[in-house]
Formats: structure tokens, C-alpha cells, sequence
């Protein structure tokens, strides 16, 4: 999935889970200091595009993420959810 | 004309405050908050990473300094910076003819009744302990002054509005999102809170007023009148279950409450062994609302704040209203805490 389609899923997430401007919602754009968001606030985010886009991410995956852009870094190399045989 | 500088005028008490500074007669505000805002008038200053800007560098009548972060998880390192270093930085705009109006926190005397200490294991967090420093400098430096300690802010009462959404919003979060699987508090301790007008009334009665012959410090808690951590969940889970019934959609459970002493010594060692890595980092998370979910004594309080049930009320459906989506949602269970609750009421 390439970047632009990941920074759309990241808005749609963003307004549903942050309830941010999704036009504030840039690549540049702080969690904490541009979007007023708190690490409760980043959990529910981070679980909701695991959900969105069928990944398992980590919590050291999400550990140095400031910005939008880096959390588009992690989806863009993160690992799809496995699937357990039988499913 | 009297000159008064706000700090933190985009935060929660600042935004409200900055309103009724504009509107107040006889005032000239003069608003900042670390990035800024052109439109509304507000200047960029980063305070303590940055000088104070050219414009801020002459005489205030009055400098209100409301500029604060108050997460509870903060690291040290952040804490210092966010509540040390800026406070540090009023020297470049409190001059000796100022009267500073200082906003801390009625928790800032921490575990041991006093600011005096410097040891972060005498606070509940990085928060309370930073404010303690900053109270002490502002002290030595500027006195007289005036200091304001407000309890857990909530919205106003006409209506709940606030501009920022701190602590006792997430539990809000926590329980539609599902991430409050339990409250690990006693329902029958105080959950202080305080509606922002109740604050900003009284930092405009000392940012109008004379400045203090002594430094002055005003508690803004509810204090003995506070509603209880129970009545809190009760009221706040029966104001969103109102709010989505009226939208069509099913009620929230109140999650149940774990006694925190049985919590800590023996369930969330075993627990520990079954959480996956997120968990861990919510019950993490969670462990710092814990702190203020057992206070069994009541925060000083310097006049009676009254009618906080209906306060509550109001400030969750402005909540809703701002994040309906978030408002909406089904709970996700909790499995694991599922088979805990379970557990727990077949041992009770």
C-alpha cells in the first residue's frame, strides 16, 4: 500500500478515533503537539489501524513515533497479521 | 488600562480565561501559548526553549501564567521542561511591579502535605512533583503573588464546554473503547473535580483585583462536597447511556471496581503472564488515574463548590458532543479481564 493511500486510512482512523480536523492530520504533524494527543488516545489509535489494515504492530514498534509520518513509516514496513492454520 | 500577559492560552483554563479577558473592561490581554495562534491573537513563544519574544519584553500590570502540561505519564525529563523551565522563564516578563497569578494544582503538595520536597517518591507523578518546583520558584522569586489550586478541571457549568480534554476525560475513552476492562479504585473515596468557570472566576478576581500584601493561595476543590469516585462513574456512565439512547444506540456497562491493595499484591502479578504487550501498556497507563481513585481524604478547599453532579453530567455530553464517534462505540471486550472478573467473583 503506498503512502498516500496509507495517509487516507490514517485520516479516516484519525477523525473516527481522535476526532481531529483531518485536515490538520499531515505527515508533519506532532501526536502530542500539534493534535493534542494523549497516550490513552494514542493506544486507541494505534489499535484501531491494527484493526483497520490487519496488522500486528508492537509496542516498540510505536516507540519512537512523534509524528504522522512516522507512524506511516511503521504501517509501511509493519509485518500483516498472521493468520493461525485452519482460519 | 490594565496590562496582563496570559500564558497558555490555547489550554484548558487559558482559552476560557483568554475570552473573558478580551471582554473584561479596563484590560489589555496580551495572550501566548507555545505554538501560537494568529488568527485568534495569541503569540508563539515556546517558554523555556526559547527567549521570550521582543514584543512580551515590557512592563505587565498582571501576568497570568496558566501554561502547564498536566499529563500524569510525563518523564522526568519532559516534566522539567513543561513545568520547571517555563516557569523559569516568567523572570524575562515578571518585573518587580508585577503581579503574578500563578495556576498550579491542588494536588501539588503531594503524598507528604508541602512543596518543600524535591523527591519525586514524596508525589503521585512527574506532574505534581514539577509543580511543586515551579510553585517553590515562583515563591522565592515573585512574591507577593497570588497562587490558585485547582483540582481536576472539568467543563464549565452552563453547558461543559472545555478546550482541552486532561485526566478524568480519558476514563471516558477508556470505558467505550473497552481499555477500562475494571476501575482499580474505592467507589467511596472523593474524585475532586471543579468546573474551569469556577477557576477562571477566581483567577479574574485576583487578576482584577490589587496585588496581595502577602502571597495569597486559593483552593479551587470541592473538597469534603466532592462527589464520590462512584457517584463520578455512576453519573458519567448514565449521562452517555442518555446520550446514545437518544441516538439509537445500546448502553454502556460500568465496568467493575477492584479493590486497589488486592489489585497491586495479588492480581496483577498472576495477571501480568496472560497480557499481551498492549495491555500491559493500558494497565500501565491506567495505574496513574489509580493514584487519584483512592484518596480517602478531602483536598482543602477555600470556598464551597457546589452542584458537581450536574457539572459531571454536562461536561460528558460536551464530551460526547465532541467526540461522537469515539461516544458511540461498543465496547471491545476485554477477554482477559473477562476471565478475571469472572475469576474474582467466583473467589469472592
Amino acid at each position: 500500500m503506498n503512502r498516500t493511500r496509507l495517509l487516507e486510512i490514517v485520516r479516516e482512523v484519525a477523525d473516527e478515533v481522535l476526532a481531529v480536523d483531518p485536515e490538520t492530520v499531515t505527515e508533519a504533524a506532532d501526536f502530542r503537539q500539534d493534535l493534542g494527543v494523549d497516550s490513552l488516545e494514542l493506544m486507541d489509535f494505534v489499535g484501531n489501524l491494527e484493526k483497520r489494515l490487519g496488522l500486528d504492530l508492537t509496542e516498540e514498534d510505536f516507540a519512537g513515533v512523534d509524528t504522522i509520518g512516522d507512524a506511516i513509516d511503521v504501517l509501511a514496513g509493519a509485518a500483516p497479521r498472521a493468520v493461525p492454520v485452519g482460519e | 488600562m490594565r496590562r496582563i500577559l496570559l500564558t497558555g492560552a490555547t489550554g484548558a483554563v487559558g482559552a476560557e480565561l483568554y475570552e473573558r479577558l478580551a471582554a473584561a473592561p479596563g484590560v489589555e490581554p496580551h495572550a501566548v501559548s507555545a505554538r501560537g495562534d494568529a488568527a485568534a491573537g495569541i503569540t508563539a513563544w515556546r517558554m523555556g526553549a526559547d527567549p521570550a519574544p521582543e514584543a512580551l519584553r515590557r512592563h505587565w500590570d498582571v501576568v497570568v501564567h496558566t501554561a502547564a502540561s498536566t499529563r500524569w505519564n510525563m518523564t522526568a525529563e519532559e516534566a522539567v521542561a513543561a513545568n520547571q523551565r517555563s516557569v523559569r522563564a516568567l523572570t524575562e516578563v515578571v518585573g518587580p511591579d508585577t503581579h503574578l497569578v500563578h495556576v498550579s494544582t491542588a494536588y501539588v503538595e503531594g503524598l507528604t502535605g508541602s512543596v518543600e520536597s524535591d523527591a519525586l517518591e514524596d508525589y503521585r507523578n512527574t506532574y505534581e512533583w514539577s509543580k511543586a518546583a515551579g510553585e517553590r520558584f515562583v515563591r522565592a522569586n515573585f512574591a507577593p503573588l497570588s497562587v490558585v489550586r485547582p483540582s481536576l478541571i472539568v467543563g464549565r457549568r452552563a453547558d461543559g464546554r472545555i478546550a482541552r480534554y486532561g485526566g478524568p476525560y480519558s476514563l471516558l475513552r477508556g470505558v467505550t473503547s473497552g481499555m477500562l476492562a475494571a476501575v482499580v479504585g474505592d467507589p467511596a473515596t472523593y474524585l475532586d473535580v471543579v468546573p474551569v468557570d469556577d477557576v477562571c472566576d477566581t483567577i479574574m478576581g485576583m487578576a482584577l483585583g490589587p496585588r496581595p500584601a502577602d502571597t495569597t493561595t486559593v483552593y479551587v476543590a470541592g473538597g469534603a462536597g466532592s462527589p464520590s469516585l462512584g457517584d463520578v462513574f455512576d453519573i458519567s456512565i448514565a449521562a452517555l447511556n442518555d446520550w446514545r439512547a437518544r441516538r439509537g444506540i445500546g448502553p454502556l456497562q460500568q465496568p467493575p471496581y477492584l479493590d486497589p491493595e488486592r489489585w497491586d499484591r495479588f492480581l496483577l502479578p498472576f495477571a501480568r503472564q496472560y497480557m499481551s504487550a498492549r495491555q500491559l501498556r493500558v494497565v500501565t497507563l491506567l495505574e496513574e488515574f489509580q493514584r487519584y481513585m483512592c484518596t480517602a481524604e478531602p483536598l482543602p478547599s477555600s470556598f464551597p463548590v457546589t452542584g458537581l453532579r450536574d457539572v459531571v453530567a454536562r461536561s460528558v455530553r460536551w464530551w460526547a458532543d465532541a467526540y461522537p464517534k469515539v461516544a458511540s462505540r461498543e465496547p471491545e471486550p476485554w477477554e482477559l479481564a473477562q476471565r478475571f472478573s469472572d475469576g474474582l467473583v467466583e473467589s469472592a
